[in-house]
């Protein structure tokens, strides 16, 4: 049997189909993810702008928010004339719910209700969404229960508040 | 659409992650392949590659936007690789020698419907091919695979290499001489088909 040599007829057109047929060499798979790791190590000349990623960047900001937030509401909470109009609005949001609760039925209903928020909860506990919800109404119950407790303990002292008023 | 490589450039030089490294998506297997071909050691080749890549960057802001980003990438590839040459001996035996027996019929296959002798055919020829190539003088090696591997014309393989266009010519003229040589000897003669 007689065969064909791709390179019988050096020429251009038959090599290039007889690259064609080859693979080229590859990097490894995780070449782009070391290379990018150098790149941003790398030291750049003066005047250049060092790469970011987007993503990082806007959870920066919002770490930056949520510290901030964060440290208006501690100091605020320091301030004589802030913990009052607080405490006062803490102690009518748990009346509110107490009085709330009060009215609800009791029994198999209020357990019926039990349940179905207990569903509810656990329902939203699997969506990122409700997940971010639960997490945020237990930061803010947190908060909450940290005034009134800074309230409870005031209320029992001598504050030169209570003698001016 | 994907971006243009000139977008990425802007993108990267404005600090966009992502604009880099689509660049080093877009190109990391014709600088890789390239430096593979010429070092012909893959580790080697890969920090190599990296390297290229990082310099790239650092001198982004010096590429101008006439050119055509791969021919200028492809440069700085070619210059890191004939460092790494300089500095190493040339040493231009195959790493591996493809001695494999068996016949050695061939008419190229079909490659849109490889068959499964067509694949073992293609695998033998790969292998041919990287022995025949590895036996070539570094330059040679350099612009068969711009040539051949890459398909660039001949005016880009003067530009990444820094040559003038007839020497170009000429060392793929007398590249074609010699792979054709290496294979001959490889046993990919015209009338023989025996075992080797």
């Amino acid at each position: 049997m007689e065969r064909d040599n791709p390179l019988d007829d050096v020429d251009d057109e038959r090599l290039l189909a007889a690259f064609a047929q080859i693979d080229a060499p590859q990097p490894s798979r995780d070449f782009a993810v070391n290379t990018m790791r150098a790149v941003r190590r790398a030291p750049l000349p003066a005047g250049r702008v060092r790469l970011r990623d987007p993503l990082m960047s806007m959870f920066g900001w919002a770490a930056l928010i949520a510290a901030v937030a964060f440290a208006v509401l501690a100091i605020a909470l320091t301030e004589p004339i802030v913990v009052p109009v607080f405490s006062r609005f803490i102690t009518r949001g748990v009346g509110t719910g107490m009085r709330l609760l009060q009215l609800a039925p009791m029994g198999l209903r209020l357990f019926d209700v039990m349940a179905t928020m207990g569903d509810a909860v656990s329902r939203a506990a699997m969506t990122a969404q409700g997940a971010t919800g639960l997490v945020m109404s237990a930061v803010v119950g947190v908060v909450s229960l940290s005034g009134l407790h800074r309230v409870l303990i005031s209320e029992r002292e001598d504050s030169q508040w209570q003698e001016l008023s | 659409m994907p971006a243009t490589d000139v977008e990425l450039v802007r993108g990267a030089l404005d600090g966009v992650e992502s604009a880099f490294r689509d660049i080093v998506l877009r190109y990391q297997r014709p600088v890789y392949g390239l430096i593979a071909r010429m070092v012909r050691d893959p580790s080697r080749a890969e920090e190599l590659a990296q390297d290229t890549f990082v310099k790239a960057f650092r001198a982004l802001h010096t590429y101008d936007v006439q050119r055509k980003f791969s021919a200028w990438l492809l440069t700085i590839a070619h210059h890191v690789a004939i460092d790494e040459l300089r500095k190493g001996s040339l040493d231009t035996e195959p790493i591996e020698v493809a001695t494999d027996s068996g016949e050695r019929t061939r008419e190229f296959a079909d490659t849109r419907a490889p068959t499964p002798s067509a694949l073992a055919e293609r695998a033998q020829l790969a292998r041919f091919m990287q022995t025949a190539i590895g036996r070539l003088r570094p330059e040679y090696r350099e612009v068969v695979t711009l040539r051949y591997e890459r398909e660039l014309d001949y005016d880009e393989i003067a530009e990444i290499t820094g040559l003038p266009l007839g020497t170009v010519k000429s060392s793929l003229h007398r590249a074609r001489k010699e792979l054709a040589e290496h294979l001959e000897n490889l046993g990919w003669s015209a009338t023989t088909h025996s075992t080797m």
